[in-house]
């Protein structure tokens, strides 16, 4: 098993990867001004519980409500709670409300080539 | 393999099951290196793997043992990239100092000129990183050292499930964008001191 510590710095550093659920949660903590601990009630769950979660992939196009599902079963979180706040976090990723640090990498290749055309 | 199944709660338990190990693995084998560089590395690995499960072989071996041997093989590369840097850095006008040095042994310490000018290295390194955040720096590194492939980029963007046009389409647009910024960067690197 791996020390708690490494795991949260790791879910960190999963951030800025669209892979993970953790680009979508901490993009919707940021917008909302929540540190992890806040992040962990808003989801329903245990604080040191954050981090596996984090890890998760994020769900995604048709499997998404399946994703939330099966993600929502395994860390006995609330299946609809979850999912608005991944729905929250898309729309915050789609206004580009969410604040620093810096959108994804690939967002900001869009913006900057955009800019400089 | 409950990755390849894209199983969402895969990537959560091969974090738990195998980064610690494999961070304890890296620590034993590079023990005089900088922890946050292996650590980083670590995960890395594990990240990659979540993301292109289909780069594992399980014929070949076990997960763990698979793991390590890609982390030990990022970190020598990493090791060696820094070395190269920090070489490239040390211009000939100094090398023809030194070969002088040699000569007159009151006027420079060769060995002196040479660790100044590898902490110059090192700061400008540090400066340029700086620049970038880890997702680009990581980018960067695999350009400069040549690497062509591109489904590794495209893993390194989360892109690994997207279709290979949009991979393509995606990776240039960002190296792209990170070869202009480094051009801008250049004035930093090539200072006349």
């Amino acid at each position: 098993m791996t020390d708690p510590k490494w795991l949260a710095r790791a879910a960190r550093r999963a951030a800025d990867r669209p892979f993970f659920l953790a680009s979508a949660l901490f993009a919707y903590a940021r917008a909302e001004g929540l540190d992890e601990p806040a992040l962990a009630a808003r989801l329903g769950c245990a604080v040191e519980s954050l981090p596996a979660i984090l890890l998760c992939r994020r769900p995604t196009g048709d499997t998404f409500r399946q994703d939330v599902e099966q993600i929502a079963a395994r860390f006995a979180l609330d299946s609809a709670r979850l999912a608005e706040l991944l729905r929250l976090a898309e729309a915050l990723e789609a206004l580009g409300t969410a604040v620093e640090p810096a959108p994804t990498l690939l967002a900001a290749a869009r913006d900057e080539e955009e800019a400089e055309e | 393999m409950r990755l390849v199944a894209r199983d969402p709660t895969a990537p959560s338990d091969l974090a738990v099951l195998y980064l610690g190990g494999l961070i304890q693995a890296l620590r034993r084998l590079f023990p005089r290196t900088d922890v946050d560089l292996l650590e980083g590395i670590a995960d890395e690995v594990i990240f990659s793997v979540a993301q292109a499960p289909q780069q594992y072989l399980p014929e070949r071996g076990n997960l763990a043992t698979y793991l390590r041997l890609a982390a030990r093989r990022d970190v020598l590369n990493a090791l060696a990239r820094e070395r190269r840097r920090a070489r490239w850095q040390i211009p000939l006008r100094d090398v023809e100092l030194l070969q002088r040095a040699g000569n007159t042994s009151q006027e420079a310490d060769p060995a002196e000129l040479v660790s100044d000018r590898l902490a110059d290295a090192a700061s400008l390194i540090a400066q340029v990183h700086a620049r970038f955040s880890s997702s680009e720096w990581e980018i960067v590194q695999l350009i400069l050292d040549g690497e062509r492939r591109t489904e590794r980029f495209a893993a390194l963007l989360g892109l690994a499930d997207r279709p290979r046009e949009e991979q393509a389409r995606e990776v240039k647009r960002v190296k792209d964008r990170l070869l202009r910024r480094l051009r801008r960067l250049a004035p930093l690197v090539q200072r006349d001191d």
